[in-house]
C-alpha cells in the first residue's frame, strides 16, 4: 500500500478537503477585519503586533479543522466508528494507523497554513526583515538606587547587536529627578543619548552601531529613581537582519505543534470515549493553546508580527 | 387566508423599512454587544502584553482595539491618548517631531471618539484641551511646531467648544482663567494686539464669575496687565507677579 493510499494520504487529502474551504474563508474574513479594524498612529510602518487576532483566526482554523477531520476520518481513531473492526485487521502496529493519520492531518495543516502565514504576515505589516531578541542576564540583586551603582548583564549566546531595550521597575522616587543611565560594553559607552526613567515599566530603546556585545555595564549617573532590573527588563537586539518569511514558516511549525499535543490527546481519550467527547476535547485543547495562551503559540504569533526571530 | 397574511406581512415590512431605513448604527451596536464579552478578556490581556514587552505603538494600537468595543468610556480615550503622546520609546532623532506627530494623532482620535460621548463629551474636550501643554512640558521643542499660540490656542479652542457645548458657570471659568496663559502664548508668538483682545475678553468675562470676590481681585490684575501692555509702563506690577495665575506673562512684562 503506497502513502498516498494509506492513512496519511486518505487523511491529507481529506482534510484539504473539508477545512480548506473553512480557512480560506477565515482568511478573507481576518484580512476584511484587520483593514476595517486597523488602528490610527502617527508616523510610517504600522503596529502589526496588533493584529495577532486576524493572524491567529486562519491558522486556528485550520488547526481544528485538520485536527477534527483527522478524528473522524480514520474508524479507529474514536470508540464506536463503522469500519473500525476491518480497520484493525489491516492496520496490526501498535498505534493501529493512528501515527500516519496524525502526519497526514499535520502535514495538511502546515500545507494550508504555510502560505496563509506568508501572505498575511506581510499584509499585516509584520516587518520585513526580524531580529534576534536576547534576554540579558542581570546580578542576584539587579537594583540601582544611587548615583555609581553599576549592574553587569551578561548576553548569553553574545551576539551582534544594534540596539538594547531597558525596561525595569520603578520604586519611590527619593528625589525630584528622573534617573539617568549610562551603558557601556568593554568600557565603551553604546550611545550619547540621554537614558532616562522616572516611571515603572518605561520602555526606552536605545539604538548604536552594530557591535558584537557579550556583557553589558549600566551604570546610574544622576538622578532619584530606584529602578530594578528583573528578567526580560534588559533585551538586546541583534543586528543580522532575519527574512520575515522564515519566521512564519517557523510560526506554522509551532501551529502544527498545538495540533501534536492535541492529536495525542484525542488518541489517547479516543480509546474509551465517542465522537462527540473527543471533537469536544479537540477543540478545547485547541481554544486553550490559541486564544488562551497556554503554550507556545501565542508568543510566536506575537513575535512575528513584532519582526523578533523565533528560534 | 395565508396569501392575505403573506401579502400584509411583505407590505407592512416593506412599509417599516420605508419609514425606517436600517443603518448601519444600531446593526453595529448590536453586533458589538455580542462581540464585548467575547473580545474584551482577550483584548486586554493583549494590553497587558503590549506593556509588558512591547512598545507605545502596539500598547496605543491595542488601547484602540478595547475603546472600540467602548466608545462611549472618555476616560479611557484620554488615558490612552495621554500615554501614546507622553511614551517617547526611542530618545534620538527628532522627539519633538515625532511626539508632535503623535499630539496630532491623539487629539484627532478624541475627536473622533466625541461623536459616541454623549454628555461626557466635556470630559474629551477637557483632555483635549491639556494634552498639548502637558506634552509641551514633556518634549523641548514641541511647542515651536504648533500653530501660532501654541499649546495654550490649543486649549482655548477646546475650552471654548466646551463652554459652547455646555454652557455652565464651571466650565466657563476654566476657560476665564485660562487666559492669562493664553495671552502670554500669544505675545510669545509676536501677536500682541490678540493678547491684548484676550484679556479685554478676559476682563469683561469676569463679571460672570460666581466668586465676585476672587474675580474682582482677578479682574484688577488683568487691567493692570492691559494697562501695562497698552503702553503705560508707570503702573504698579507687584501684585501681578505675586500672583501665580499670570506667571506665563511675566517674561512679557519687564
Amino acid at each position: 500500500m503506497s502513502v498516498w493510499r494509506g492513512p496519511f494520504g486518505v487523511t491529507w487529502r481529506q482534510c484539504m478537503r473539508a477545512s480548506a474551504l473553512p480557512t480560506a474563508a477565515a482568511a478573507l474574513l481576518a484580512a476584511v477585519g484587520h483593514a476595517w479594524d486597523a488602528p490610527v498612529l502617527a508616523g510610517d510602518g504600522a503596529a502589526a503586533a496588533a493584529a495577532t487576532p486576524w493572524l491567529t483566526l486562519p491558522l486556528f482554523v485550520a488547526a481544528v479543522g485538520c485536527c477534527l477531520v483527522a478524528a473522524r476520518t480514520w474508524p479507529t481513531f474514536v470508540r464506536g466508528q463503522e469500519g473500525a473492526d476491518a480497520v484493525r485487521r489491516i492496520a496490526r502496529g501498535p498505534l493501529g494507523g493512528r501515527g500516519a493519520v496524525a502526519a497526514g492531518a499535520l502535514t495538511a495543516q502546515l500545507t494550508l497554513s504555510l502560505p496563509l502565514a506568508l501572505a498575511l504576515a506581510g499584509w499585516f505589516g509584520a516587518p520585513p526583515e526580524a531580529q534576534r531578541h536576547v534576554e540579558a542576564e542581570g546580578p542576584a540583586t539587579p537594583i540601582v538606587d544611587s548615583v555609581g551603582a553599576q549592574l553587569l548583564f551578561v548576553v548569553r549566546p553574545s551576539l551582534r547587536a544594534q540596539s538594547v531595550w531597558l525596561r525595569p521597575r520603578a520604586s519611590l522616587p527619593q528625589g525630584p529627578d528622573p534617573t539617568q543611565l549610562s551603558l557601556t560594553s568593554g568600557g565603551v559607552e553604546l550611545t550619547d543619548a540621554p537614558i532616562s526613567f522616572e516611571e515603572s515599566r518605561e520602555l526606552v530603546k536605545v539604538p548604536f552601531a552594530p557591535r558584537e556585545l557579550a556583557a553589558l555595564q549600566v551604570t546610574q549617573t544622576a538622578g532619584h529613581v530606584p529602578l530594578l532590573f528583573g528578567p526580560g527588563s534588559v533585551v538586546v537586539v541583534g543586528a543580522a537582519p532575519l527574512p520575515r518569511w522564515g519566521n512564519a514558516a517557523l510560526l506554522t511549525l509551532y501551529a502544527a505543534a498545538t495540533s501534536v499535543g492535541t492529536l495525542i490527546l484525542a488518541a489517547a481519550l479516543g480509546l474509551g470515549a465517542g465522537w462527540s467527547t473527543v471533537a469536544a476535547a479537540v477543540v478545547a485543547a485547541q481554544f486553550v493553546q490559541w486564544i488562551g495562551g497556554i503554550g507556545p503559540v501565542d508568543e510566536a504569533l506575537l513575535d512575528v508580527l513584532r519582526g523578533r526571530w523565533l528560534l | 387566508m395565508s396569501t392575505l397574511r403573506a401579502t400584509c406581512t411583505l407590505a407592512l415590512s416593506a412599509a417599516a423599512l420605508a419609514v425606517l431605513p436600517p443603518s448601519a448604527a444600531p446593526a453595529r451596536e448590536l453586533a458589538s454587544w455580542f462581540v464585548r464579552p467575547a473580545r474584551l478578556p482577550f483584548a486586554w490581556q493583549a494590553l497587558e502584553a503590549a506593556q509588558d514587552s512591547g512598545d507605545g505603538r502596539e500598547a496605543f494600537a491595542r488601547g484602540q482595539q478595547i475603546l472600540d468595543l467602548l466608545p462611549s468610556w472618555t476616560l479611557g480615550h484620554a488615558a490612552f491618548a495621554y500615554r501614546y503622546v507622553l511614551t517617547q520609546d526611542v530618545r534620538d532623532g527628532d522627539v519633538a517631531a515625532q511626539a508632535h506627530q503623535r499630539l496630532l494623532v491623539a487629539l484627532a482620535w478624541l475627536e473622533q471618539a466625541r461623536e459616541h460621548a454623549g454628555e461626557r463629551d466635556y470630559e474629551l474636550l477637557h483632555s483635549a484641551a491639556f494634552l498639548p501643554r502637558t506634552a509641551c512640558r514633556q518634549f523641548d521643542g514641541l511647542e515651536a511646531l504648533l500653530p501660532p499660540g501654541g499649546a495654550a490656542a490649543m486649549a482655548d479652542a477646546y475650552f471654548a467648544e466646551a463652554e459652547r457645548r455646555f454652557p455652565d458657570p464651571a466650565i466657563e471659568e476654566q476657560r476665564l482663567f485660562h487666559f492669562p496663559t493664553l495671552a502670554a502664548a500669544l505675545l510669545d508668538a509676536g501677536r500682541q494686539q490678540a493678547a491684548i483682545d484676550v484679556l479685554q475678553d478676559a476682563a469683561e468675562r469676569a463679571g460672570r464669575a460666581r466668586d465676585q470676590e476672587l474675580a474682582s481681585e482677578w479682574l484688577r490684575r488683568v487691567e493692570e496687565v492691559l494697562g501695562w501692555l497698552s503702553g503705560d509702563t508707570t503702573i504698579d506690577l507687584s501684585a501681578v507677579r505675586d500672583d501665580p495665575r499670570f506667571a506665563a506673562l511675566l517674561p512679557h512684562l519687564r
